[in-house]
């Protein structure tokens, strides 16, 4: 009965004529060097950054696609000097946007500028600690205080303010303190949490900067308890957070002896590459920033579209949920099979060399087996 | 006041991300909202000029479709009801035309 479930549930998806959304590092330039940054040190990409008519010439395919919204990352965004006239090139296009930035560089000018276009949906800015100390630990000296300045700057002009709490060995005692700077003294209605993952920079760094086991179990408790307490201002999309709610529920399905989650059992993972798709900042289109290394063509000279319907690649990525997790030796007699989904391909790719196989970070089994607990 | 045009305007910044199964979104970036609509939907979209008033619309939609219900032109007022609400079309000023 199981296999005939999973087998009416994991048939081919259907393919959109052209994705919702489109990631874009903007720039391959950063001003800062946070210590667990996923985007530099990764040997497949070339960091080098285009001219704005190349991307103008882009944003007028994603148009015509009826592409809803970009979201723009990098590097730094805020490096780019005609990020205005880019800007204007999406709102002339008929997109949103959104932006993610570490905030040291947002002065008033451009601020105004993001509240006039109307289109912005929110710029995320990254906050890792209450104070100096905790959030400069992996970020440098400094930007604190220009990270905070750069918040107070967008929500004077009214833009649409989100915050990214990265969690690490450094601030993971901190999170009551940083979750209440957030929520209070920044007045922010919400924040996400993810934590430093084996990635870019942070595979030099990461016996400094990664959560260890025990490290990872204070990060899900007090995460559940301050979620409790302010809910729904606290969301995870990956990370402790989103591992604690997880793995919780994995374990009562397995106690109870639950059949299996819907999507569950395979290598499904976030399901993106049915959403959207990546460009890096060198116009190298890929399935997602998190897989730099599988270029699928070149914006201006490829057609987005073929590839988005046509690349094998992409095709795969979408296939990828039909390889059962039964299949690796890594996940062989492992009763959470039925409610896994393999975790993030990205985070498998740089851990093991392979984008075909469960990531290893986020086996509760492994957390388990390392001295962990179910939260 | 001047008069306004005999039928609803699409909203030129409006798009419509025609899907799978010919399904469709309808996508406003101004305000971010979003309606997912059914093939009717689509060819009632893609009638709005501005010039044809309701009924003219539901005489090409049954000119169509087979199997249009009764309740056809009640539900095309209010489906063009919730574009108008959400800024997907608009009346255009009598005033305003060329």
């Amino acid at each position: 009965m199981i296999s005939c479930k999973a087998q009416e549930i994991k048939a081919p998806p259907k393919v959109m004529r052209s994705p919702r959304s489109v990631d874009i590092d903007l720039t391959s330039r950063c001003n800062l060097k946070c210590l667990y940054c996923y985007y530099f040190d990764n040997p497949s990409v070339s960091y080098k950054d285009l001219p704005a008519e190349e991307w103008l010439t882009f944003f007028e395919e994603l148009g015509r696609l009826g592409v809803m919204e970009v979201c723009l990352a990098g590097g730094e965004p805020f490096m780019r000097l005609d990020l205005k006239e880019l800007l204007e090139g999406i709102v002339r296009n008929r997109m949103r946007f959104n932006l993610l930035s570490n905030g040291s560089l947002i002065d008033d000018e451009i601020a105004e500028f993001i509240a006039s276009t109307g289109r912005c949906n929110y710029i995320q800015i990254s906050i890792d600690g209450y104070s100096p100390e905790t959030h400069d630990a992996c970020r440098g000296k400094g930007s604190f205080e220009k990270a905070v300045r750069g918040i107070r700057i967008l929500q004077r002009h009214g833009v649409s303010v989100a915050s990214r709490l990265t969690i690490h060995h450094f601030n993971v005692g901190k999170l009551d303190e940083i979750t209440d700077f957030i929520l209070n003294d920044l007045g922010l209605p919400g924040f996400g949490t993810n934590s430093a993952g084996y990635l870019g920079s942070c595979r030099k760094n990461a016996e400094d900067v990664q959560l260890s086991v025990k490290d990872r179990q204070k990060a899900m408790s007090t995460l559940l308890r301050l979620e409790n307490e302010h809910p729904g201002r606290i969301s995870a999309a990956a990370g402790p957070l989103a591992e604690a709610r997880h793995w919780r529920r994995m374990e009562q399905a397995r106690v109870r002896g639950d059949s299996t989650f819907p999507i569950g059992g395979s290598l499904t993972a976030c399901g993106c590459p049915n959403q959207k798709i990546a460009v890096r900042s060198d116009g190298v289109i890929v399935p997602c920033n998190m897989l730099p290394h599988i270029a699928l063509g070149r914006i201006n000279v490829d057609s987005l579209q073929e590839i988005w319907l046509k690349s094998p690649e992409m095709m795969h990525m979408r296939l990828r949920h039909m390889i059962p997790l039964s299949e690796f030796d890594f996940c062989r007699g492992c009763s959470y099979i039925p409610y896994c989904t393999g975790n993030c391909p990205g985070l498998a790719f740089s851990i093991t060399g392979k984008v075909d196989y469960p990531s290893p970070d986020s086996c509760l089994r492994k957390f388990l087996a390392d001295g962990g607990s179910v939260p | 006041m001047d008069a306004i045009s005999n039928g609803p305007v699409p909203n030129p910044v409006a798009v419509l991300r025609e899907e799978f199964d010919d399904w469709a979104v309808l996508f406003n970036p101004d305000n971010a909202k979003a309606l997912g609509i059914n093939p009717t939907g689509v060819a009632v979209w893609k009638a709005l000029n501005g010039s044809k008033e309701i009924p003219e619309i539901v005489s090409e939609i049954k000119d169509k479709f087979s199997n249009v219900p009764e309740t056809v032109e009640k539900d095309i007022s209010e489906f063009i009801e919730v574009l108008t609400r959400d800024g997907f079309v608009g009346y255009e000023l009598a005033g305003n035309k060329g």
